[in-house]
């Protein structure tokens, strides 16, 4: 087996210097440490990665597959962003302490209305999926209701 | 608070929601802090062990950390960094994972069937254990674990099942010389035991004490038999009557040579290593008398309720360390929760000792709940708490959670829920010292159990 043994190690020395995620990880981390008001950025960040784990451990027929799963993440990810970007600039455009705190309000707001709204995105496909999915997605309903608590410190 | 009242406006118009909310999830386990409030651990009596991957983890966790745990317990695992940070060593030259997922991966049958890439002959095995030490070394150099001349005083117990396929006895063999070898760990002989002719497949051997009823604990099925689908194995075995017939087998249930009439040596020669390893189907109760001495596992175990075992917030763990816990949590594959148990003697501030288990892939999180026995398998009935409570030992069981890799969006890649002991695409290269998440995550228990000292080095993030 010398010669496949070599020819292994070769390759696994090319892919050992491949760590793909570790990009993903670095984003995440960005996304989760960002400060914003009135929300917990890190237990929004993952929550959403906690429905994907459930979205893709669940049936993949009814969910069209890979694709429709690789569409979902960008979905969240663009919102999560695109939240971001709202958040960064209400902060800079509030000048009094008033101003500061509506926006933090239209914040929180904002933030609820998201996580509600990948729920109920998360529910229509396990509605589609019906029978389908398995008992990681269904569990994940509960989970996530109880997850905007900590999303939105409410105490 | 303005926003806070707004938000409690908003969430009032979904009462169904909320009442979904506390319905369905029982809320967040306490902190770690909470469950163990109280409890005094003797620092200088901390040991780990572990199986499968777990045992790659106690192996590695104990090198990361020589110069405060005292002992190592390791089944079908192997050496430190034996797979070079990747995962293809990983699955072929450091275990045979990659025969059980031959068909998932899309590998050629007749290539996965006859390929063994692990070490098999001696100059294999030395050269595997040599490669491994010379990565400790490298490590030592520069500070990311303890001083290796620690190991030398530790207590060490290996076990191989002789018919575990899946990490081959080459593999442990090389971890036999990582310990053993003077050039090496210099584990003195009289402070190591390795047992490798048990009869046993992969999996967490125990006996029939304190077994719970139904099928969780699988009856040992040994070659021909075929093993149990992967969904249905616990890979913990009651192997009570397995070691029973084998020792009847192989004359061990002999008189010892005095008392004998025909003055046969007893056990019979050449069935010295059989009749000695059969004995420990006990295995928790052997590795724990192993680490500490008969002595301090003198009091008889006693029967634990799986309600016994307490759920602690693993995500507070993290919080120690991390701005961000809830996400560093995913990165390093744990779950939310992980599991302890406290002997009663342990609650009123007597001194105890701490021993950490790590379950093997397919053990932890969640994987494993099952009608009648919800929660984790490995820390109700691996058979380390009936020794735990009657003794004074206070057992971790640090938990991973399978991830399942959907894409590079969803790091980490950890499908099978296995501690890392390869580090690409899971927690990356620094996976076998200190600096490794996980094992940042568990010194991190340990030092909170040791009523919140630094007593192991935590690096800063």
């Amino acid at each position: 087996m010398a010669d496949v043994s070599q020819l292994l190690s070769d390759w696994g020395k090319a892919v050992a210097s491949m760590d793909v995620t570790k990009g993903t990880e670095g984003l995440l981390k960005v996304l989760a440490g960002l400060k914003v008001p009135g929300v917990n950025m890190d237990a929004l960040v993952a929550m959403q990665r906690d429905n994907l784990e459930a979205l893709s451990a669940s049936n993949r027929a009814a969910l069209e597959g890979m694709k429709a799963i690789g569409e979902w993440q960008v979905k969240i990810l663009h919102a999560t962003l695109q939240q971001l970007n709202t958040a960064i600039e209400g902060l800079s455009r509030s000048g009094s302490p008033q101003e500061l705190i509506a926006a933090e309000t239209e914040l929180a707001r904002k933030a609820f209305e998201t996580a509600v709204g990948e729920m109920r995105g998360l529910a229509e496909i396990v509605i589609r999926a019906n029978q389908q999915a398995t008992d990681a997605i269904v569990k994940r309903i509960p989970e996530s209701l109880e997850e905007i608590k900590d999303v939105l410190k409410i105490p | 608070m303005l926003a806070r009242q707004i938000i409690r406006r908003c969430l009032s118009l979904l009462p169904v929601l909320w009442m979904l909310a506390y319905a369905g999830a029982a809320g967040s386990a306490p902190a770690l802090e909470q469950v163990a409030a109280g409890v005094n651990i003797d620092p200088d009596q901390i040991s780990v062990s572990g199986i499968s991957s777990g045992g790659f983890m106690a192996h590695q966790f104990h090198v990361a950390h020589s110069d405060h745990i005292m002992g190592a317990g390791i089944v079908a695992g192997g050496p430190y960094y034996c797979a070079h940070g990747t995962i293809l060593d990983a699955v072929t030259r450091c275990s045979q994972f990659v025969m059980l997922e031959c068909s998932a991966l899309g590998l050629d049958a007749r290539w996965c069937g006859n390929s063994d890439l692990t070490p098999g002959n001696k100059t294999e095995i030395e050269h595997v254990a040599r490669t491994s030490f010379a990565e400790a070394k490298k490590q030592e150099v520069e500070g990311t674990i303890s001083k290796l001349a620690n190991l030398r005083n530790g207590k060490v117990y290996l076990f191989s099942g002789a018919h575990d396929h899946i990490v081959p006895l080459g593999v442990m063999d090389a971890l036999f010389h990582f310990y053993a070898d003077t050039d090496k760990g210099g584990v003195a002989a009289e402070n190591m035991a390795y047992r490798r002719t048990f009869p046993a497949r992969h999996t967490m051997v125990r006996d029939s004490f304190d077994k719970p009823a139904g099928d969780v604990v699988g009856p040992c099925p040994l070659p021909p038999a075929d093993p149990p689908a992967n969904d249905k194995d616990a890979y913990i075995d009651d192997c009570e009557a397995v070691a029973k017939a084998s020792a009847l087998k192989n004359h061990c249930l002999c008189q010892p040579a005095a008392a004998s009439a025909a003055g046969a040596p007893c056990p019979p020669r050449g069935k010295e290593a059989i009749c000695r390893d059969l004995a420990d189907v006990d295995l928790a109760g052997a590795i724990l008398k192993r680490i500490y001495g008969v002595q301090a596992l003198k009091d008889a175990r006693v029967p634990v309720a799986e309600s016994e075992v307490l759920a602690f917030d693993q995500r507070q763990v993290f919080g120690k360390f991390s701005d961000t816990p809830y996400n560093a949590l995913q990165n390093a594959s744990m779950a939310r929760e992980g599991y302890v148990f406290i002997p009663k003697a342990c609650k009123d501030g007597r001194t105890c000792k701490l021993h950490v288990a790590f379950h093997g892939c397919r053990q932890g999180g969640t994987t494993d709940g099952r009608i009648g026995h919800s929660g984790n398998l490995f820390a109700k009935f691996a058979g380390y708490n009936e020794w735990a409570q009657a003794n004074q030992i206070i057992v971790l069981y640090p938990q991973i959670q399978a991830r399942g890799g959907a894409s590079p969006l969803t790091p980490p890649l950890n499908p099978r829920g296995c501690w890392d002991w390869w580090g690409q695409n899971y927690t990356h290269t620094a996976y076998h010292t200190q600096h490794g998440s996980q094992i940042k995550a568990v010194a991190q228990m340990i030092n909170i159990l040791a009523g919140g000292k630094n007593l192991l080095e935590i690096p800063a993030e």
